[in-house]
């Protein structure tokens, strides 16, 4: 190739080289083949002949009831559908491990891993992500992390499996001595220090406490407080303060399991 | 990228790359040899949105998109020499018709859902490399900041309102590409990377009738085509690409945001 050639090439390489830098910082894109079944609030997308595939009616079940409790139990209204991925495996997904998921409310859609068996674990697990978009779409942004990771799992529904509410309490009670205070919980620079088991079920079952106890309206007044913000908030919603209700929470989770 | 605008891109540019070539030979342009254009331009203008739960390289973004378009309107005064450029750039684009994309289907959202977005920037841009490797070819440097507004506005099934808007403020740096025979023809692409400030408005007029306000902030790119070629007189055709995308990470809410604007215009030259 002649030095000018090469010139007239190295030019034309710079718009690809700044197109290629476009793509790298940008979001993953989905890839390969997929297949998609629609219900009432569902399209989910599945890889073709996959566990996901073959648990697809059991599934929408699952996602169906889920639907129906969450706009329930928080008085919402929304009817809108949900787009969800059932990868079948981490790494097909971009993870680092099985059973995870990602909630994208705004586009209404989520991520999951979905693998074998059809357990509780699993059930959970999608109901978790679908609950990310229905409560996002029904009470707009959460203001913390307790509030964001919690309730989703604080409105499970246990008509499948006992994987909701009853769970949480019961795990509660259990694990009283590693629940870490409710006021460090709803500062989000210190949720990520405590381990995400303990993070996510202490917050699930303290907003699942909050929503059987007092009902949806004062936790929607709660549901976009910041950190900043959130014990103040709190004892407005809520007619006390949050040392109180949590001490009250405790011994609801305790007289629970006792039952 | 739709084809067909990368199309009418590629286009432009061989048109005024020929029409570039086709001038003669340049004179030496000494540097208080200036030129200053006012220009007018439309075209259309695409708009993408994900949003991202994971940041990072890459990020993790939705596999569902949301994607429209509408039109574009722009108006530049620009004031350069051979060798620096100083121009003033505003925008408006308005982006409707809005549809869920994945890689199965395409489903469109309640009609009245659409995103705007005003932009107003300055950029300065100045050639220290003349006649790279061949004659008429500058690479450039810059420094561009600007004030953005935009806003997305949705209808989520029945009834639920969610709208949010942002203000923002950046700055960036350019890289550039020239090649042409100034004044007169040339053909241009600028890679623009930076940073953003940006205060985020959010409403939604649901069931909880949260009103929140915070800050937020990120990375932007623009990847721009654009050529001119003289048409008449002090009158000269204009034409430009631009590629861009926005990164925004702010308190429990992380997206992307693109748009791809194709607009032709034309140029008052003195």
């Amino acid at each position: 190739m002649s030095a000018e050639r090469r010139r007239y090439l190295a030019i034309a390489l710079l718009p690809l080289l700044a197109g290629a830098c476009q793509s790298v910082l940008g979001p993953t894109e989905i890839e390969g083949e997929w297949q998609a079944y629609t219900s009432a609030h569902f399209s989910l997308h599945v890889r073709p002949g996959t566990f996901a595939e073959q648990s697809i009616p059991t599934i929408t079940e699952w996602l169906e009831d889920q639907y129906a409790v969450s706009n329930a139990r928080l008085a919402l209204t929304y009817s809108g559908r949900v787009t969800g991925l059932l990868y079948p495996a981490a790494e097909d997904a971009g993870r680092t491990f099985d059973r995870s998921g990602t909630g994208y409310p705004e586009t209404e859609s989520f991520k999951a891993v979905c693998t074998a068996p059809l357990d509780g674990g699993l059930l959970h697990l999608l109901a978790h992500e679908a609950n990310h978009v229905i409560l996002w779409v029904g009470l707009g942004r959460a203001g913390t992390s307790l509030m964001r990771e919690g309730l989703p799992s604080a409105v499970v529904s246990e008509r499948f499996h006992p994987v909701g509410p009853s769970f949480l309490y019961d795990w509660t009670t259990r694990n009283a001595t590693r629940l870490p205070p409710l006021i460090d919980l709803a500062d989000d620079d210190k949720w990520e220090g405590y381990p995400q088991d303990v993070a996510y079920n202490t917050s699930a079952s303290f907003l699942a406490y909050l929503i059987e106890t007092y009902g949806p309206d004062p936790l929607k007044r709660l549901h976009g407080a910041t950190s900043a913000e959130f014990v103040r908030r709190f004892e407005q919603a809520y007619g006390r303060p949050l040392d109180r209700a949590e001490a009250e929470w405790k011994a609801f989770c305790a007289a629970r399991s006792r039952a | 990228m739709d084809p067909r605008w990368l199309s009418a891109a590629l286009g432009v540019a061989l048109i005024v790359a020929a029409e570039a070539a086709a001038q003669p030979a340049p004179q030496p342009a000494g540097s208080s040899e200036t030129r200053s254009d006012w220009n007018v331009s439309a075209g259309y203008s695409t708009f993408a949105f994900r949003d991202i739960a994971i940041t990072g390289i890459p990020m993790d973004g939705s596999p569902t998109s949301l994607e429209g378009g509408g039109p574009a309107l722009g108006g530049r005064y620009e004031r350069s020499s051979r060798g620096r450029r100083h121009r003033f750039d505003v925008t408006f684009a308005r982006a409707s018709g809005l549809e869920y994309l994945t890689t199965v289907d395409r489903t469109p959202v309640p009609a009245g859902d659409h995103a705007v977005r005003v932009e107003g920037t300055y950029d300065y841009r100045a050639y220290p490399a003349r006649d790279v490797a061949i004659s008429g070819l500058d690479l450039g440097v810059g420094v561009q900041t600007g004030l953005t507004w935009r806003s997305l506005s949705r209808r989520y099934a029945p009834a639920i309102d969610h709208s949010r808007s942002e203000r923002e403020a950046g700055v960036a740096g350019v890289a550039a590409a020239r090649f042409g025979r100034w004044p007169r023809a040339e053909l241009e692409v600028a890679w623009t990377a930076g940073l953003a400030i940006a205060r985020s408005s959010q409403t939604h007029t649901g069931d909880s009738g949260v009103d929140v306000d915070y800050w937020g902030g990120g990375w932007r790119s623009d990847l721009a085509l654009e050529g001119r070629l003289p048409i008449a007189g002090h009158t000269h055709l204009g034409g430009r690409y631009v590629l861009g995308r926005i990164w925004r990470m702010s308190n429990h809410h992380t997206y992307s945001s693109g748009h791809g604007q194709l607009t032709f215009g034309v140029l008052y030259v003195r």
